[in-house]
């Protein structure tokens, strides 16, 4: 029986080089995923990955499983490194042809889908559900850190119609998904 | 924002859920978030479904080598292509790990192994950390793993539905027969 994935990032301390081998072969390609999808660009993305190891490895401690699980964790670190590695060169901040082919590569369940986790498979759904251009404007929003303004410029919307698509997306996922959650009024 | 005015944070609460806001909106929220527990609950539950949006993103093969990069960047002392050793081989044991569960109702009784040879090794790659399955009737109810290496640690992993008013004891025991408890969470016996 392999290591969960809490047990590994516990040993991560330990200064095990086995454990860290076992910790980077299980989330590198989930890592490198997020981080090459929100700055584009290969060697870039190799560097964010590493940055988002390099954090879990330094602040193990601090994850806490009652927030999410390891890799949802492990994701948002790599997130935030990588929008801030965006914001810090950005000056076109994403094709709009590249996010016509990405939202259907999200949509769709991994291969090996009995991993996945039945969570994902829900939001996945709901979002397949929900008005195409909502779930854009919620991928836009959530992956590549895009604000309201960035939105209705990429989309050539009005701001207030950019606000409404976000605000109605990300309130159709929630109230899809099931408890425990708190209720939104 | 005046706290009156959740109806108005609350229609910011995706953009800033989802990060989506100008740096003047957002300083505007927050400052209401401040002052207001329900809106803050709201925008922290809107922030989970946010950040599950994340998980969807499909995964990607990083260039060869990456591992290794990443193992010698945390690791700068040990290389990363070490062979696998077993410095702890279960026949020569220098110490037992003991884990019962105590406590009243369906987590009475003693659960784990009775005693060391019942240990397991993690896997592949992972052969100095031991795996001891914790059971109860019978269930396995959570995981205990001991890195008996310096320094050494033991990870012990309970399964949600675990009462939490039950007591948990975890004791660390030297062939020797002395022993150490390491953790017991739960009111006395």
């Amino acid at each position: 029986m392999g290591l969960t994935d809490d047990a590994l990032l516990a040993g991560l301390g330990t200064g095990e080089s086995q454990l860290a081998q076992a910790f980077v072969g299980r989330f590198q390609r989930a890592v490198f995923g997020i981080a090459y999808r929100v700055v584009g660009d290969s060697g870039r993305a190799e560097d964010v990955a590493q940055q988002a190891f390099e954090h879990a490895w330094r602040h193990a401690e601090t994850y806490d499983p009652r927030r999410g699980s390891v890799r949802g964790w492990l994701v948002r670190i790599t997130h935030n490194l990588a929008v801030d590695a965006v914001r810090m060169r950005r000056s076109a901040p994403v094709d709009p042809h590249d996010l016509q082919e990405y939202l259907p590569a999200i949509l769709r369940t991994p291969e090996h889908d009995t991993l996945a986790e039945e969570k994902s498979t829900q939001l996945r759904a709901v979002l397949a559900a929900i008005p195409r251009e909502q779930a854009r404007a919620v991928i836009m929003a959530s992956i590549h850190a895009m604000t309201a303004h960035e939105i209705a410029e990429i989309e050539k919307i009005p701001l207030g119609t950019a606000k409404y698509r976000i605000r109605a997306g990300l309130i159709k996922l929630h109230s899809a998904l099931p408890a425990p959650r708190d209720d939104y009024a | 924002m005046p706290d009156s005015n959740c109806t108005e944070c609350m229609e910011l609460a995706p953009e800033l859920a989802l990060n989506a806001l100008t740096g003047r909106e957002r300083a505007q929220v927050l400052a209401h978030l401040d002052e207001c527990s329900r809106c803050r609950e709201a925008v922290c539950a809107l922030t989970s479904t946010a950040d599950e949006l994340l998980t969807l993103v499909p995964e990607a093969e990083p260039p060869p080598g990456f591992e290794k990069r990443v193992v010698a960047a945390v690791m700068p002392d040990e290389p990363a292509s070490a062979p696998c050793r077993s410095r702890w081989p279960m026949a020569t044991a220098a110490s037992l790990l003991s884990l019962s569960l105590v406590g009243a109702g369906w987590l009475a009784g003693s659960a784990g192994p009775a005693n060391g040879s019942s240990y397991q090794q993690a896997g592949p790659g992972t052969r100095s950390v031991l795996y001891a399955p914790l059971t109860n009737h019978s269930q396995e109810v959570g995981q205990a793993y001991l890195e008996p290496d310096q320094p050494s640690w033991v990870y012990l992993s309970l399964s949600a539905n675990v009462r939490t008013d039950a007591n948990l004891r975890c004791t660390l025991t030297d062939p020797d027969g002395a022993s150490i408890e390491l953790v017991h969470w739960g009111s006395s016996d």
